[in-house]
């Protein structure tokens, strides 16, 4: 069996022998002017097979694009395959893509989209047209004109005119229908209006108006690229339309073909969700991008209680049930899991009762009844107009982090998007040293830096303070009267409320002795005297978020 | 009669009211310093909110306030907080803008050490020219030890460059003596004096070499090899030395070797032999010949020897094959070097005796190693092979008769029979130390004349009247006139403590006032501490032995080590420390024996994890012996000895060597205060809570020894007279006493035995540095605390007391050709008098007081009131001591909660009826016995630490 079938002049389909594949691993090799474009580079596991059929096409150093239109890892990860193959290219792709693609860990030139152009080639500017979404949260569009045909990463995997028909899926029979319509032949392209090169037309290549016939193929074109159309729908369309519009409301199904498209080392196994990493890359970018948008953090309250009487397992399956929860309910939203018990929902554009939805979403979590036991979640919300500096994804970070906290001291099930936290609410830094002098300067200026700080200057004494206070710091001097700071680690650690709370050392001399003593105690932030403060306070900045994180 | 009664009456009136007033005075002090505690914390509290924040101007009206507190405000800071960005970025702006040096330049002429010292560590602040040349001036200037080691510190901390010749000129100007200590104070500038004399070039004198060694220790370049080189060979002074062992320290152990193998001086010849230990290989073992062949190296060898050994612990065999070789003092060598695993040969071995391990085994019994060959035969050996090295030892034994001997008193009958030992010389117990005849008809000549003093004085005064008065006007002239001389004793001996009280009070105030400039960290920097041993004999004490050896581990010290000598205890004490700290047989290098004779070291022990732990395995000896077994392995400058139960406060080291850096004088021993433990919390070997002791006789002792170590020691150091060290904590200048002989034993040079070791070495101390001349000091460090058991029943304290007085009278014997001997100075003309006076008849006196005073009362002899009143004022006046003595404690060396300090106070009150009586009836009562019943000195019972938890 071949793997490049040609599918019109200039249109080659790069696809695996089986068929179950075919749906999820297509790629297109399109055959431009000067050189080739090709469309989605396909999974590290067929990308020998791929670059083979594409070898029967043309050699690889022809290829001038890859352009990636799908962000799931299937469509890009086999990219280094390409580049050890001789592709000198340059990448075509989505905003929310390039990050995943910069994370894979692969350099390449990309042809940046933000600028506002649309032909990748000047001068030749109907030859390949990207296509640029008109809503956010999708992906690009790609018109190839010589063959007519529409490529879409919308659907988790490029779509080319040749769907099979085996799919049962409704989402994807719509698809199908809208592609089968498409690939009639060339006669719709798109145009760009005039001076706003955002706002595209779909017009039949020859005559000003849409045959009736092309309305559907119209449709479609329009409702995956978002373009606006210039005829309105015939009402014989009706059912297609409605069609559609289920299409678009079922983001659900089409999410759910994404996850299982999905490469699973960016996947948490326990939920099935995207994980802190791909998080973090997404928002950071959303963050770049400057957009509108609001982030929940869901969390389940009284984890480590579930943890102790159910099992890591059950609580597993706990977060799995939350997750399908929030996936049901909030099909509109990109759902990741954050850390441990956090689940993160980010919502893209500004709304104004967003607190009351969360609210009803925190009761409908309480009363659902799939948990295994009945569940509360607290919610903390930061919406992108809060953050400010120069870093807004660390302030994300730090107030998420923050609120979280504070939804912890105050027994969660609650809701919050504030940060306003009264000065006992905030985290407690126990300070021991036994010189009074440098004790009383290390509190205020640890007050000073926003912490709550106890000093203490007696071993005994912070033994007693800490299982009251349960501080989520120490910083010890090595020599204390009673218990010197080893000893007081030691009891820290034997003890299950405090055996994970971080340490920080300070020491006159730091020998190797004492190196060696503080790492076989799980101490690894050791600080000479004289000590640096501004050191000391990042540290300890550093400390309390990972403790933090860790929870 | 009438006048004389009121005057008495007014005395015991006078100390009343004084009573009434110190302790008044105590409740003041009290209050006061709690007043001022709050107003330091709250300006400490103000100050650190100021910096915290940077409010420079707050700073700057603190200044114009109080200028000598916020600059030694902001010198504490800086030790603990480094340079950099954020709020001490401010201080130093602060600093840049006030007249620092205008203000520690009318400092600097104060006539007062710790206001100089505040002064120049203020200047330390400034980082302006003008700071340097005022730190110059100031140590040009000054002439106390430890001004100048601040100053110099400041100095090499000072981010601009001194003037190289001027500061030679002030480091030449200082004493001798600190010589080293001034070197390592400006062991900071080391790195920036190297690029000063690469472009000066060696310096031309002495101390300017000295200088240049200490900036190539601390950067050592190629230059620096060939200039160390040519001064280390051409030089045969400490500066050729110094350059030898910049040499050895900082550069490759093979290119030292390859330079001066061969050069026969000391300098390169010891650190060579080292070396080569850890670089050799067991096959080359013969290039240790020529120490080996040499006596006066031949303890290098052995020791280099040891290290190939130790580096290859599987190559005994090559070892063996020496031993076994033609070469006698190679083999003899190399037998001491690896004599530790002769155990564990002997325990591999077959029948018939391979002629190398015959060989190993008679070249130990040439050197008379009896205890390793003793702890051989506790070895298991397969019978035949048992039975073949009895045989060998019995023949080779013949013609040894000192290792036979000694064997004979320490095997049991089985194997002393199977080696056809002779049975041990009834010898009488060790412990037993009978007196000379005449040393006891000297001590009891001595009481007799002291106690005829008086009834020949009342025959002199009233021998007109003798006559004709009748037997009972005799007797009550008698009794009445002794109630006069008890009072005078009674005041003499108050009296003279009041006086050593208010010594006391002089010498802990400036003590202290130096101490509270917290120079800890400044001392601690380079070598300026001297090194310490801690010498912690241990007998029978399975039960206390770990928390002390873990208690010991943990002090406040930055270069110490802690040896254990096992005194052949009866129990476990040896397998416990093995176990728990991960002990290995080790050679010590120079073998078992040492410089000083003691009971044969059957093994010494290392630990693999802690470097500076050994443990002596001897045979038991006493505590002397046991101090001289550790004493040989002691390598500190100074030696600690404790007791292996008794718990030293983390801090006590670091404050008994403050004392030593800062002294003007040459310090041989430096004493401690020792509280007793009883009742305090002590967990994990620390004190965790400072309480009373429950047992009323432990509560007496406590106010006891406040009361003679805070008022009566320190007191005598002011008089240079100070001749007590506690046995429990004391520590003494190692090369003094090895030069002594050790600890006074019976098997050491002077072959004499005492129970009163503690004492005796001090006084030997001052004896020979008086007779030399040297003007060394005894001195005691008012705040280096350590706790130590005190007996809690009446027959446990009589023992102590019994041992201790017996002690006090046989140094009393042995030295008593010391006394009035202006060569000893104030030791022989008011220390041992006063003990004779006071501690050997006193006793006696005293009792026959209180035994006048009762027959008095019961007969109805006198005026009641007469005898009740001279009692009234003994005891006035001893509480008048004992509270003054608390008073003085209070002040930073024992911190009691207000309600435990009243407590003991009414304690202090309560000890002067019967106590005290009863304690001195005890003395007369071991005099007694002394004088007529040979008796050695018994351990009293004691407890483990009560790991009590405060409730």
């Amino acid at each position: 069996m071949k793997n490049a079938t040609k599918l019109a002049p200039g249109l080659w389909r790069l696809s695996l022998p089986t068929p179950e594949d075919a749906l999820l691993c297509n790629s297109y090799l399109i055959a431009l002017s000067e050189g080739y474009c090709l469309v989605d580079a396909g999974p590290t596991a067929n990308g020998k097979k791929l670059i083979q059929a594409a070898k029967t096409v043309t050699p690889i150093a022809n290829i001038r694009i890859i352009a990636i239109l799908d962000d799931s890892p299937f469509a890009w990860s086999s990219l280094h395959l390409w580049m050890t193959a001789g592709f000198h290219g340059e990448l075509v792709a989505d905003w929310r893509v390039v990050t995943s693609i910069a994370m894979g860990g692969i350099k390449a030139r990309f042809h940046d989209l933000r600028a506002g152009e649309t032909s990748l080639f000047p001068g030749k500017a109907d030859e390949l047209v990207v296509v640029r979404p008109a809503e956010a949260g999708m992906t690009m569009g790609l018109y190839h004109k010589a063959s007519g045909s529409l490529f879409s990463g919308r659907f988790a995997s490029s779509i080319g005119p040749d769907l099979p028909d085996y799919c049962e899926d409704p989402g994807l029979r719509a698809q199908h229908l809208f592609m089968e319509s498409v690939s009639q032949g060339p006669v719709l392209k798109t145009e760009a209006l005039a001076g706003d090169s955002s706002i595209r037309r779909i017009c039949p290549r020859f005559g000003s108006s849409i045959p009736e016939a092309l309305v559907p193929a119209a449709l479609g074109l329009a409702a995956l690229s978002g373009v606006c159309l210039e005829t309105a729908p015939p009402p014989a369309l009706d059912p297609l339309m409605r069609e559609l519009d289920a299409l678009r409301s079922s983001n659900y199904v089409l999410k759910e073909a994404m996850v299982g498209a999905s490469d699973a080392a960016l996947r948490d196994p326990a939920s099935g969700l995207y994980g802190r990493s791909y998080a973090d890359a997404f928002i950071q970018a959303l963050c770049e991008r400057g957009s509108d948008f609001s982030a929940a953090f869901v969390r389940i309250d009284h984890i480590k209680e579930l943890n102790r009487s159910l099992g890591a397992q059950a609580v597993d399956l706990l977060i799995k049930d939350l997750a399908d929860v929030l996936n049901e309910r909030e099909a509109e939203a990109f759902l990741f899991r954050w850390t441990g018990p956090v689940l993160l929902l980010i919502r893209e554009g500004g709304e104004a009762d967003l607190f009351e939805h969360l609210e009803r979403l925190k009761r409908a979590i309480a009363s659902d009844n799939r948990f295994a036991r009945p569940i509360t979640a607290s919610i903390a919300l930061v919406r992108s107009s809060e953050l400010a500096g120069a870093n807004p994804f660390a302030s994300l970070q730090a107030l998420a982090r923050e609120r979280l906290k504070l939804l912890d001291r105050r027994g969660g099930d609650a809701v919050l998007d504030r940060s306003d936290i009264p000065i006992e609410e905030r985290s407690l830094v126990l300070a021991l040293d036994s010189n009074t002098l440098f004790l009383d300067f290390l509190v205020e200026l640890l007050e000073h830096e926003g912490f709550r700080t106890q000093g203490v200057a007696r071993g005994g004494a912070a033994l007693e303070l800490m299982d009251r206070t349960k501080p989520e710091l120490v910083i010890a001097d090595v020599s204390l009267p009673q218990f010197d700071a080893f000893q007081i680690r030691m009891r820290m650690r034997a003890s299950a409320d405090l055996h994970d709370i971080p340490f920080i050392l300070l020491t006159d001399v730091k020998s190797d002795e004492v190196i060696a003593r503080a790492h076989s105690l799980g101490i690894h932030h050791i600080f000479e005297k004289p000590v640096s403060m501004v050191e000391l306070v990042g540290v300890a900045r550093s400390l309390l978020a990972r403790s933090e994180d860790g929870a | 009669m009438a006048p004389d009664y009121s005057f008495l009456l007014s005395l015991a009136g006078i100390f009343l009211v004084l009573d009434l007033a110190v302790a008044a005075w105590v409740f003041i002090v009290k209050r006061r310093a709690r007043a001022l505690y709050l107003v330091r914390t709250s300006r400490m509290k103000r100050l650190n909110r100021m910096i915290a924040q940077g409010d420079e101007e707050g700073l700057a009206r603190e200044f114009a306030a109080t200028p000598s507190a916020l600059l030694s405000h902001l010198r504490r800071l800086l030790e603990d907080v480094s340079p950099g960005p954020g709020p001490v970025k401010a201080i130093r702006g602060f600093v840049a803008s006030i007249d620092l040096v205008g203000y520690a330049g009318r400092e600097l002429r104060s006539r007062r050490l710790d206001r100089r010292i505040e002064a120049i560590l203020a200047l330390g602040l400034s980082e302006s020219g003008e700071s340097l040349v005022l730190l110059m001036e100031s140590l040009q200037r000054e002439t106390s030890t430890l001004g100048r080691l601040v100053a110099l510190n400041r100095i090499a901390r000072h981010p601009l460059m001194p003037d190289i010749p001027a500061l030679i000129a002030c480091l030449e100007a200082g004493a001798a003596r600190n010589r080293k200590k001034e070197f390592q104070a400006l062991s900071g500038l080391g790195p920036r004096l190297h690029d000063y004399f690469d472009q000066a070039g060696l310096p031309p004198g002495d101390t300017g070499l000295e200088l240049y060694l200490l900036s190539a220790r601390s950067s050592p370049t190629e230059a620096d090899w060939e200039r160390l080189k040519g001064l280390a060979l051409e030089r045969d002074d400490a500066i050729g030395e110094g350059a030898a062992a910049v040499l050895v320290d900082c550069y490759p152990a093979a290119r030292f070797i390859a330079a001066f193998s061969g050069r026969p001086e000391p300098r390169f010849r010891i650190p060579l032999a080292r070396l080569l230990g850890m670089s050799l290989s067991p096959e080359e073992l013969g290039r240790l010949d020529s120490w080996f062949h040499d006596p006066a190296y031949r303890e290098h060898g052995i020791a280099a020897a040891a290290l190939v050994l130790k580096a290859h612990p599987d190559a005994v065999d090559a070892f063996l094959a020496h031993i076994g070789g033609p070469d006698k003092a190679r083999a003899t060598c190399l037998s001491l070097a690896i004599e530790y695993r002769l155990p564990g040969l002997l325990y591999h071995a077959k029948a018939p005796l391979g002629t190398e391990l015959k060989a190993l085994v008679s070249a130990l019994l040439d050197e008379k190693r009896a205890g390793i060959i003793l702890e051989s035969l506790s070895v298991s050996m397969p019978e035949r092979t048992r039975l073949a090295y009895l045989g060998f030892l019995r023949t080779e034994l013949a013609s040894r008769p000192e290792v036979r001997a000694f064997l004979a008193r320490h095997l049991p009958a089985g194997i002393s029979a199977e080696l056809s030992l002779p049975a041990p010389e009834a010898e009488e117990d060790k412990l037993q130390i009978p007196m000379k005849g005449r040393d006891k008809v000297f001590l009891a000549g001595l009481v007799a004349l002291g106690l005829a003093v008086f009834p020949a004085a009342f025959a002199l005064v009233n021998w007109r009247d003798l006559p004709w008065l009748s037997g009972s006007e005799l007797l009550y002239r008698f009794v009445f006139d002794f109630q006069w001389l008890f009072a005078y004793y009674t005041l003499a001996v108050n009296g003279t403590y009041l006086v050593l009280l208010f010594l006391s009070m002089q010498k802990l105030r400036s003590q202290a006032r130096l101490w509270e400039c917290d120079l800890i960290r400044i001392i601690s920097t380079g070598r300026i501490l001297p090194s310490i041993s801690i010498i912690a004999p241990a007998y029978n004490e399975e039960k206390t032995i770990v928390e002390s050896v873990h208690s010991l581990l943990s002090l406040a010290y930055p270069s110490y080590q802690v040896i254990v000598v096992n005194d052949g205890s009866a129990d476990s004490t040896l397998d416990v420390l093995v176990s728990s700290f991960d002990l290995q047989p080790a050679s010590s290098g120079t073998g078992l024996t040492g410089e000083l004779a003691s009971m044969p070291v059957r093994t010494i022990y290392r630990s693999a994890s802690l470097p500076n732990l050994l443990v002596v395995d001897k045979a038991n000896g006493g505590k002397a012996d046991a101090l001289n077994a550790g004493l040989n392995r002691a390598t500190g400058d100074y030696v600690c000895t404790i007791d292996a139960d008794s718990v030293l406060d983390p801090q006590a080291l670091i404050r008994a060597m403050f004392q030593v850096v800062a002294s003007e004088h040459e310090i041989i021993a430096i004493g401690g205060n020792v509280f007793p433990v009883n009742g305090c919390v002590v967990e994990h070997g620390h004190l965790q809570e400072i309480l009373l002791p429950d047992e009323p006789l432990a509560r007496f002792q406590t106010v006891e020894y406040l009361r003679s170590f805070v008022a009566g020691r320190l007191g005598w150091t002011v008089l240079d007279s100070l001749l007590i060290i506690s046995g429990a904590f004391g520590l003494f200048r190692r090369q003094a006493v090895m030069e002594l002989g050790g600890y006074l034993t019976g098997k050491g040079i002077y072959r004499h035995e005492t129970v009163g070791e503690d004492m005796e070495i001090v006084v030997r101390l001052t004896r020979k540095d008086r007779e030399e001349g040297r003007g060394g000091k005894v001195d005691y460090a008012y705040n280096a605390n350590c706790w130590t058991e005190v007996p809690e029943t009446w027959p446990a304290l009589r023992r102590q007391r019994d041992r201790w007085h017996r002690g006090l009278m046989e140094v009393l014997c042995f030295h008593r050709s010391m006394t009035f001997k202006p060569r000893y100075k104030a030791a022989g003309l008011l220390s041992l008098p006063y003990f004779f006076l006071f501690e050997l008849i006193g006793p006696w006196l005293e009792s026959l007081g209180y035994l006048v005073l009762v027959l008095a009362l019961v007969f109805n002899l006198i005026d009641p009131m007469i005898p009740l009143t001279v009692f009234a004022i003994a005891v006035f006046f001893g509480i008048l001591i004992s509270v003054a003595s608390m008073l003085l404690a209070e002040r930073q060396i024992l911190y009691f909660r207000t309600k435990e300090f009243f407590k003991l106070l009414a304690v202090a009150v309560i000890e002067n009826f019967g106590f005290r009586q009863l304690t001195s009836m005890g003395r007369v009562w071991s005099n007694f016995q002394f004088f007529f019943v040979s008796k050695g000195w018994q351990k009293g019972s004691r407890k483990g630490f009560s790991s009590k938890v405060a409730p």
